[in-house]
Parts: C-alpha cells; structure tokens; sequence
C-alpha cells in the first residue's frame, strides 16, 4: 500500500470537491456474485420461516448469525460517533465508511423477528421481565433493536446529507428535496445537522446498550437455568465493538486497496489509531470475560456450574476455543507489536480472525440457548445437553446471509460516497501544517 | 478550550508557588482541627487493640461494616488520579493539565487512607500487618494466594507504588524549577536531592516525557484491575446480595464517577485556597463535568444491571436483600438520598451550560456524588450480610456505632491533611505542563474566525 | 487383619475391618482417608430443648451469652437451635432446625483465608487454626449457614466457672474466628485411645457433646465412609436432604426430614 504520509490530512481541498461513488475496477463480476449468494440467504430464510416457522431449535444458527451482526455491523457506526464525539482527527475519512454499515445491518432484522416469535412463555423462567407480561419479550426486543436500527440509519441519513446535496436543490424532484432536507448549506442548517447527529448518537448508543441487554437476556441467558451473569450484556457489547472496529479495518483496508477515490485519504495515521483502539478493546474483552468466569468458578455454585460447563468447558469448548484464539489471543499476541500496528493490511488479516472468532463466540453463546429444551426452573441444567452442530441449511444460511451483507453495502457505497467530503474539508480546515522552530508541526483546532 | 491561557513565564512560576513558600494563617487553624480528628481516630483505633471490636456495630452474622465501606470508597475515589492523569494524558486532552497533580495526590493518600481499613478492622492488626505480605516471614507459611484479600495488597501496593512514581516522573521539572526559585539553603537541599539534576536539557526533556507516557500506558492496566480486585472481595463469595458478575465493572465505574467528582471538588477548593484563578478555569470544570455525565450514565447502566440480575435469579435470599436495600432499616430514606444525590440531580444539572461553568454549582453537585456514593457502597456491603442466606432465623441488622463514625471521619481528615501537607511542600500545579500547554496553544485562522488550537507533532 | 500404626502417628489411619469383610486399602490407611466425619440430624425427633448448645458450651469453652449479647445478637453458639412458626395462634407450631457447621467439602470459608487459618483436613473436617486467624471475618461472610462466630472481647467466665474450662480445648482469645470442629478433642481422644488398647475407633465410640447430651437422640456422629455407620444408613434414608442444597456445598451434616401425620399428600415438609 502506498503510504502516505501522516499529515494526509492536510491536503488542501478546493471547497468544490465533493467525492464520488465507488467506483471499483471489476465490480459489477463481484457485485453479481454477491447477488446471486444474497438472494440464497433470503430464499433459506423465507424457506425456514414456512417449514419450521415455530421450533426454536431451528433458529439456533440465524439467532447466532443475527447477535453477530450486531456485534459486527450494528458496532461500526458507533466508532465514527466515537470519533466524532473526542474529535479525533484521524477518523475523518473513515466516518462516512463505517456509517454505511447501519443499512446492512437493518437488514439483519429480518432474522430476529422470526427467531422471537420462538421464544417461550416466560412463566416459570427467569427473566428480567419480572412479572411484566404485556408485549414481552417479542414485541419489546423488537421494538428497541427496531428503534436502534432506524436511529442507525437516521444518523447516516443526515451526516450524508450535505455531500448527496450536489447542485442546485430546486433542481431535483420534490421527494429527493425533502429527502435532502431542501439542503443549501445555510448555517441553521448545518447546526442542525451537527446537534442532531450529536443527540442521534447518544441515542444510538444508549438504544445498544439497552437492546443488547434485552436480545442477549431473552435469547441467551433466560433460556438456559442457572445462567446468570449480570456482565454478560457488557461482555457482548465489548467484544461487539472490537468486531465493530474490526470491520472497519478490513473495509478500510479493502476499499483504499480497490477503489482510486478513497485511496488518498488512507494512510498510516488511521492504521495506528485504529490498531490502539482494537488493543483496548481486545484486553476488555479479556478483562471481561474473566469478571464472569473467576465469579463462577470460585463460587462453585451447582446451577453456574452446569451453566458454564454447556457454554465453555464441556459442551460447546470448540467453538469457544475457536472463538476465544480469534477474539484474543492471536489478536492480543500480534497487535501488541508496533510494526503490526502500523501496517493496515496485517491489521485487516488480524481484524478477519477476529471478526470470525467473534462468530464463533456468538455460536457458542446462543446455539445452546435457542436450542435448549429444558428452560424452565433454575438449574442445574442436567443432565447437559449435546452439542448441535449446524446442518447443511443452516451453512447456506450463514453464507448467503453474510453475502447480502457485503451485497447492500456496497450498493448503497455506489450511491452515497464512502468518503464524507464536508467532513473531509472540515478536517483540513481544522487541521493545518506549519511552521515551528525549524520544524514542522501540525495546527489542530479545538472549537467548541 | 475557548480562551488560550494569556500569561508570561514569571507570573506562572510567582504564583504557583506562592504557597509553598508562604504560610497563610487558615493552614495552621485548619491543620490543627483536622488533625484534632485524626487523633480521635488514632485514638478509637488504640482502644480497638485493648478493648476488642466489641464497641463497634458488627452482630452476628454482620461482620463487616462501615470499615469497609470505607475502605472501598476510598478505593473508589484513588480512581481518579490514573483516570485523568493518565487517559486524558493518552487522549491528548488539553484540559487535564492543571488537574493531573491534584488529582494524583489526591490518589496517593486515599490510597493509603483506604489501606488503612482492612488492616484495623481485623481482629489482630498487629499480625495482619505481615501476615498478608506475600512473603514467608518465619512461619513456614506463605500467605493463600487463593484469597482475594492477598489480591488486594498486591493490587493496591501496586497502584500505590505505580502512583508514587508517576507523579515523581511528572514532577521532576517541577523541583527543579522549585530548586531554581528557593530561597532558604534546606529547601533548595532538598529539592536538589529530588530534582535528580534535571537540567532541561533536551535528552532529560525526552526522557521525562517517555517515561510519563509509558507510565500511563502500564497504570491504565492497573487503574482497570485494582477496583475489580477489590470488588471480587464481595463478588467471589456466594453471599447472594454480592454474587453478581457485574459487579467488577460496576465498581469501576462507580469509582471514576466518584473519584472524578472528588477531584472537581478538590480542585474548587485549591482554586479558592491557593488563589490559582487563571490556571483552574470554567473550561476545566466544564470539560470533567461532561466526562462526568457520561460516566455517570454508564454507571446508571450498571447499576439497573446490578439490580435487574440480582433480581433474575429469583433466589429468596437476593430478594430480601434488595428488599432490605430498600426498604429495610433507615433505607427508606437513604436509599432515595442515595439515588437523588449520585445521579438525579448532578446529571440534569450538568447538562446546563451555565451550571457546568460555575464553580460553585459544580462544588455542590460533586460534594452530592460523593455522599450519594458513599451511601451506595454502604448499601452494596451491608444488607447483603443482614439477609445472608434462606435461614431467616440469621437474619440480622448493623446498627453503625460512634466508634466507626469517628474513624470514617479520621479518613476524611488524614486524606485531607496529607494533600495539605504535600501543597505546602511540593508544587501542587503542575508549572511545567501548564508552561508547556501555554506553548502549544495559538489561535487558527478559519475564514473570517479566529479559532482556539493546539500545535501538536 | 489391620495392622495397627503406632499412637504417635499424625494421620490416624485405621483399617476399618467391619463385618463382611470389607477393608481400606494399606496406602488409604497411611495416608489417612480413612474416615470421613459427619453428623445426621432427625428434625422429627428434634424437640428444640437446647440441651446441645448448652453441652457444646461446656465442652469447647464457648463465652457465656448473656442477655444483652442475645438482643445485640453477638450470642455465640457453635450449635443453635433456629425456630420457625408455622401458622397463627391458636394453631401456631413452632419447627425446629439444629444448625451447626456442616464441614463442607466445597466449603466456601476456606478459600478465602488469607492466613490458610481454616482448611479441610483428611478426614473430612473443617478445621480452624487458631492462632493463625488474624480475623479478617471473610470466612465468616462467606459462610451460608451462619456458623462461624467471631471473638469480639476476651471472653471471661464469672467466679469460680473457670476451673469447668475443658483443659482439651484451646479458650480462644479476642480477634478471632470459631466454629464448631466436631469436637475435635474427642475424635483425637478416641483415636488415642484406640491405638493404646490396640483396637479400631468403632461407630458410636466418638460422641461429639451435642451428640451426647440429645435426649431424643436426634443428632447421630459417625462415619461416612463406614458404609454400616448410622449416619451413613441415615444418608441413605428416603428422608434425608441437604441444608441449603443449592448453593452446593457438600455439606457432611444430614438433616433428616420430619414426618408428618397431617399431611395428605405423600410429599413431606421441609425448612427454609
């Protein structure tokens, strides 16, 4: 990759300049191709809701699939809120890429109403719905994740918005001028923009927070007796931001290598700083799942036990192997080193292990759960069941799922530019190089 | 940061040690009363080694009590120290540079004011002094590595230490200029001897700014595990109040929210005490409170988390002690005291503008966390261990006694005293970073704006 | 036929010949898993008169509890009898639990000694180490059951009760934690015994005081690997159960449940 320097940034761009769409050599092949598998995905899902629309065991795998990709997708908008919010000037020209990943992620929707019509009555089980009975826990999963979905793609809307608004406004149609929100650039218009894209993202994140606490709950913890940990929405968010940070790599990495646009604005600054944020995460991952599992093992109590056995030591200890090298081990031991962390494309290969230890790691978590029949009571779950390994369609499934994915992101990359040219020239505005004794020093703003 | 600081070298140096070099009267009336409660402390702590722990509130099966609770909250507010020395320092943020020393000094002596507790609430202080040291002193016996009370030494000595030296590493510019500016032969004998001979030559400058930066890289580690540490204290155990997985971040957390509280806090008062009114501006205060508000509402979070799970497992034991959390004993009016005064009204308030730049709002709403976590840990430690277990026959109350109420204010006093104590010998502002800070800060010209920046490499 | 190890030997290894003819193993015997101690408590004959708490008072040394120590519940009783009412007057019933240190196997007071001042010996006993406690009182949090006490004052007996002080128990200091130990003494004492007279330690020769003093002979003490003991034949009864099952402990004590004559369905009471 050709690197340029750190100060990319401080390219001077002309106040016209608005960037293009994707435009990637070979792509329509590519793009074909993913169509094809993400048509597969769809035609397994609709297969599955008609033949096996009410056993929850069938739903194992697409539940697994789904708490992926909102570990995954849903994660990678919320590091360009992050950004946004510490005003770190090196993630200006990843903002706009990993925004885009919120409307794959909406698709993923889809899986999760299905596999909540499965759920059983919550008498009799723990749950954290208490005795609340109205609407729960279907209609109250669905209706947070649905919210965090649509807010994910509110706040891509409206951050997109000045660079779509190309031309003359009085030109276009009059749905595409509400759409664009008449946009000409006045200045209430541009404060609403970035108050609104403030309050989005804190919403975004609250909405996270508390979906994830509700799906991981109702579809994980409440279906297997004796499994009981209060940090275990924590742990799925944390490892969710890693894989979110990880996506961003490997998009980052795969759209600077294939598309000439976006190429000039990639350099080593974003490799360095993303490579510190996924080592953070990468430790709390480890420092998290370890706050669970010293708890259950000291106290040695029968119900955790079991609980622990199914998720870790017994039943399931392949995937969680598999997912515990690629969520923290290979990644810990390789990025610990500066030269790795310099070079984007050895972070995007560790950003792949970690983004497939993450599956992994979803599998080994709600294959079980989704699977169990024994639900009612509070354990110990005995004697413990087996290990369901995934069928043929459930691997069509999984792949033609994961095409779509890549599918709707890059046609939606097509259309709004992967590359946010009004943060862009924000960026070099707020950024200068100058002189400084006899060196060279960079000028960064602080406005409020 | 809307206004770079406007102010020459000299004044910098005049005014940050001012203190230092004179005595105000308040310093000998204030020191003498804290110290006056310090030895009431000292005191109650004797009569503890003749008489037994009979004068305290401890029944059976309540065996821990307001100590604790102490110990942990003083854990809680050493958090403070790595959180804005060393990530703000790693996040670059400009407004960490009058805080870092306060709030590392802050660290260190309620460090030691929390290590304290679980010494003199045992039954045999005077063995437990060696016996949990990680060392065969002639017993034949190491201490049980599987115990988390040898954890936390470990953890807290480390933290202590890992402190020690941060704040020496950052200081170390700062005795030299004190070396310079001294006046009296002792002084400047003993900040040569501290100063190391830091001249400010290039190569020292690099040194110094390396080891501070590895420093905070090897303290966020710590920061992370030492309140973790001290909360698998509770968590390890089966007692159903306390065996929640959430428990480590929980207390984490809570500990920034309160630590970071306690700083604004302490930095009010230094403002007001030591007249520093150029170095501690609105901005400070106005950037901590936002950091504030976010870690307040993830503390929030974890809170309804604590709750929700202790709830999930329908154990009858956990419900009678949330029960007893809420209703139980004086909870009815603490446990809303508690709730009101962490988050109800400090966060709403702090979203205002005007009450984030006001120091004396900002003085009261962080005096109010402070008492709301106070009463937080106290609600986390002790009805758990008055509801123990589905024998309701144990089923016990605490009923704090004066002894522990002295002691829990000897701590306040002995914490206070010492930061006193460490102002009058050392520089509490850092002059080299805020001397630094005002080098890198120039204005940027956007357009027809003149915009605040910062240079940077 | 076992042959006998001499009485200075510290793991008190005996080959348990019992009729029928089964034997532990020679390395069992030298290294002293031989016997696993335990206790059964019938609650149905459980009559809730105390005479266990006040002979294990007297036999271990435990503080006299007055009044005040009652209300302020600091009361130390290694054993204590818990009553529960069931039902309002005039058909109010009181139930009766004897709760006593059950020597778990899983115990959750002894990992978390900082000073290894309580650990599980060989033969199945929780053992409390006194002058290695520096009562830090972890154990004693940790401890579902409730049974370890703390010394919160030097005990003092009035008058002339000092001469009653069992010479075979330590009298413990202020600072420390305590607990019942099965009355170590006397296991040790039998043991001793046994090999000076060249015998085995039998069931029924060790008799802990409450064991002793039940009028009803509600608590029986044997061994748990002695699968002809008493206890172990009253682990294998219908109505035998765990205290606190749940937390899984492994608790060595088993409690016996009480039958009832009222009761139309086949299920049985329980306490709780």
């Amino acid at each position: 990759m050709a690197s340029p320097e750190p100060a990319a940034l401080a390219i001077k761009l002309r106040p016209s300049w608005k960037p293009k769409g994707l435009q990637v050599s070979n792509s329509n092949v590519v793009f074909a191709g993913l169509g094809l598998l993400a048509a597969l995905g769809l035609v397994m899902l609709i297969l599955r809701i008609v033949s096996s629309g009410d056993d929850r065991a069938s739903w194992a795998y697409p539940t697994a699939f789904f708490m992926w990709t909102l570990s995954t997708f849903a994660t990678a908008p919320l590091v360009a809120y992050v950004t946004r919010l510490t005003r770190g000037y090196w993630g200006y020209p990843i903002r706009r890429l990993a925004a885009l990943w919120s409307i794959p992620a909406l698709f993923s929707y889809l899986i999760l109403l299905p596999s909540l019509a499965t759920l059983p009555s919550l008498d009799g089980r723990a749950s954290l719905w208490f005795g609340f009975r109205f609407g729960v826990p279907g209609f109250a999963d669905a209706l947070t994740i649905g919210f965090m979905f649509v807010t994910g793609a509110a706040l891509m809307w409206l951050t997109s918005i000045p660079d779509l608004a190309s031309g003359d406004v009085r030109l276009k149609s009059p749905i595409t001028r509400s759409l664009l929100m008449n946009w000409r650039g006045t200045t209430k218009q541009w404060l609403l923009i970035r108050s609104a894209s403030k309050y989005l993202g804190a919403f975004y994140v609250m909405l996270l927070a508390i979906g994830t606490t509700q799906v991981t709950t109702d579809m994980g913890q409440s279906l297997i007796p004796g499994w009981r940990s209060g940090i275990f929405p924590l742990y799925h968010i944390v490892t969710g931001f890693q894989a979110g940070v990880a996506v961003i790599i490997v998009t980052t990495y795969l759209l600077q290598k294939f598309s000439p646009n976006i190429r000039p604005f990639i350099g080593q600054e974003q490799a360095v700083n993303l490579g510190r944020l996924l080592l953070a995460f990468t430790l709390l991952d480890f420092y998290f799942f370890w706050a669970d599992y010293v708890l259950i093992w000291y106290a040695g109590l029968p119900s955790e036990i079991a609980a622990m056995q199914v998720l870790i030591a017994d039943v399931y200890r392949i995937p969680f192997i598999a997912g515990a090298f690629g969520i923290f081990v290979i990644p810990f031991f390789a990025i610990i080193f500066n030269p790795v962390r310099r070079r984007l494309w050895a972070l995007a290969l560790i950003s792949t292990i970690i983004i497939i230890g993450n599956f992994f790691d979803r599998v080994r978590l709600f294959v079980p759960a989704m699977s169990n029949e024994k639900v009612f009571g509070h354990g110990p779950l005995s004697p413990l069941p087996g290990v369901v390994w995934p069928n043929v369609s459930d691997i069509l499934f999984i792949v033609g799922w994961a095409a779509l994915m890549a599918f709707v992101y890059l046609a939606v990359a097509r259309r709004i530019p992967a590359i946010s040219g009004w943060e862009m020239r924000e960026g070099a505005m707020l950024r200068q190089e100058t002189h400084f004794e006899r060196g060279h020093i960079m000028l960064l703003a602080k406005p409020e | 940061m809307q206004e770079p600081p406007s102010y020459d070298v000299k004044t910098i140096d005049r005014r940050l040690f001012d203190f230092m070099l004179h005595t105000p009267k308040w310093f000998f009336t204030t020191s003498a009363g804290l110290l006056t409660v310090f030895g009431a402390g000292f005191v109650v702590f004797i009569s503890m080694l003749y008489f037994g722990l009979q004068f305290l509130g401890y029944s059976h099966p309540v065996y821990w009590g307001f100590l604790i609770v102490n110990f942990v909250f003083w854990i809680g507010i050493s958090h403070a120290g790595v959180f804005v020395s060393a990530v703000l320092r790693l996040t670059q943020a400009e407004f960490r540079r009058p805080v870092t020393r306060a709030a590392e000094v802050v660290t260190i002596f309620s460090l030691q004011a929390a290590v304290l507790f679980p010494l003199i609430h045992s039954g045999r202080p005077w063995r437990t002094a060696y016996w949990a040291f990680p060392y065969d002193f002639i017993r034949g016996m190491w201490p049980n590595p599987r115990s988390p009370l040898v954890w936390d030494p470990s953890a807290i000595f480390t933290y202590l230490i890992s402190t020690i030296l941060f704040v020496y590493v950052a200081l170390l510019p700062d005795l030299a200029l004190a070396r310079d500016r001294a006046e009296d032969p002792v002084r400047r004998w003993v900040f040569t001897v501290l100063a190391l001979g830091f001249r400010g030559t290039s190569r020292q400058w690099r040194i110094q700014a390396i080891a501070g930066i590895l420093l905070s890289a090897i303290i966020l580690p710590i920061f992370v595990s030492v309140h973790s540490i001290v909360s698998w204290d509770f968590a390890v155990t089966s007692v159903p109040g306390w065996h929640n997985t959430v428990f480590a971040p929980y207390f984490v957390i809570g500990a920034v929210h309160s630590g970071v509280s306690a700083v604004v806090t302490a930095m009010i008062v230094m403002k007001w005490a030591f007249k520093l009114d150029g170095y501690i501006t609105a901005d400070h205060i106005d950037a901590l409170a936002r950091v504030l508000i976010a870690v307040a509402t993830g503390w929030l979070f974890l809170l309804f988390l604590d709750f929700s799970f202790g709830l999930y497992g329908e154990e009858s034991a956990e419900v009678d002690t949330w029960m007893q959390r809420i209703y139980g004993g004086a909870w009815p009016v603490l446990a809303p005291i508690f709730i009101i005064t962490s988050y109800i009204i400090p966060v709403p308030l702090w979203l205002i503008k005007s009450v984030r730049r006001s120091f004396g709002w900002m003085f009261v709403t962080t005096i109010l966390v402070n008492i709301g976590m106070w009463l937080e840990r106290y609600m986390l430690v002790i009805p758990a261990l008055e509801r123990k277990s589905s024998l309701t026959f144990t089923y016990s109350e605490y009923i704090p006694s004066i002894s522990e109420g002295i002691l829990v204010l000897a701590s306040f006093a002995f914490v206070i005293v010492g930061v006193l104590a460490f102002c009058k010998v050392l520089p509490v502002m850092p002059a080299a970073d805020i001397r630094e800070g005002a080098l890198l800060s120039t204005e940027l010209k956007i357009g027809r704006r003149s915009v605040p920046a910062t240079l940077r490499e | 036929m076992s042959s006998i190890k001499s009485a200075t030997d510290e793991s008190a290894a005996r080959a348990a010949t019992v009729a029928g003819g089964a034997t532990i193993s020679e390395e069992e015997r030298r290294a002293g898993f031989g016997h696993r101690w335990g206790m059964s408590v019938d609650i149905d004959l459980c009559t809730g008169c105390q005479a266990c708490v006040v002979a294990c008072q007297t036999e271990n040394n435990v503080a006299i509890n007055e009044e005040q120590r009652v209300t302020e519940k600091r009361a130390k009783s290694w054993i204590r009898i818990e009553r529960y009412w069931e039902g309002e007057f005039p058909n109010a019933k009181a139930r009766y639990l004897p709760v006593l240190c059950q020597h778990c196997d899983n115990a959750p007071c002894e990992p978390v000694c900082p000073a290894w001042a309580t650990y599980h010996n060989e033969e199945g006993l929780n053992v409390q180490v006194y002058n290695r406690c520096i009562g830090t009182r972890f154990c004693a949090n940790g401890c579902p059951y409730s049974v370890r006490h703390f010394n919160f004052w030097n005990p003092e007996w009035p008058d002339s009760l000092e001469n009653m002080l069992n010479p075979d128990v330590t009298v413990r200091t202020k600072g420390i934690i305590e607990k019942c130990t099965f009355c170590v003494q006397r296991i040790n004492r039998a043991r001793r015994d046994a090999a000076q007279s060249d015998t085995v330690v039998k069931d029924g020769d060790i008799s802990p005081a409450c064991v002793q003093a039940c009028p009803t002979n509600s608590l029986v003490f044997g061994d748990l690997k002695d699968p002809f003991s008493k206890v172990s034949e009253a682990a294998n009864s219908d109505r035998a159960y765990h205290l606190l099952e749940e937390r899984g402990t492994g608790p060595a004590v088993v409690y016996l449940k009480k039958v009832d004559p009222n009761a139309t369905s086949s299920s049985e009471e329980h306490h709780g």
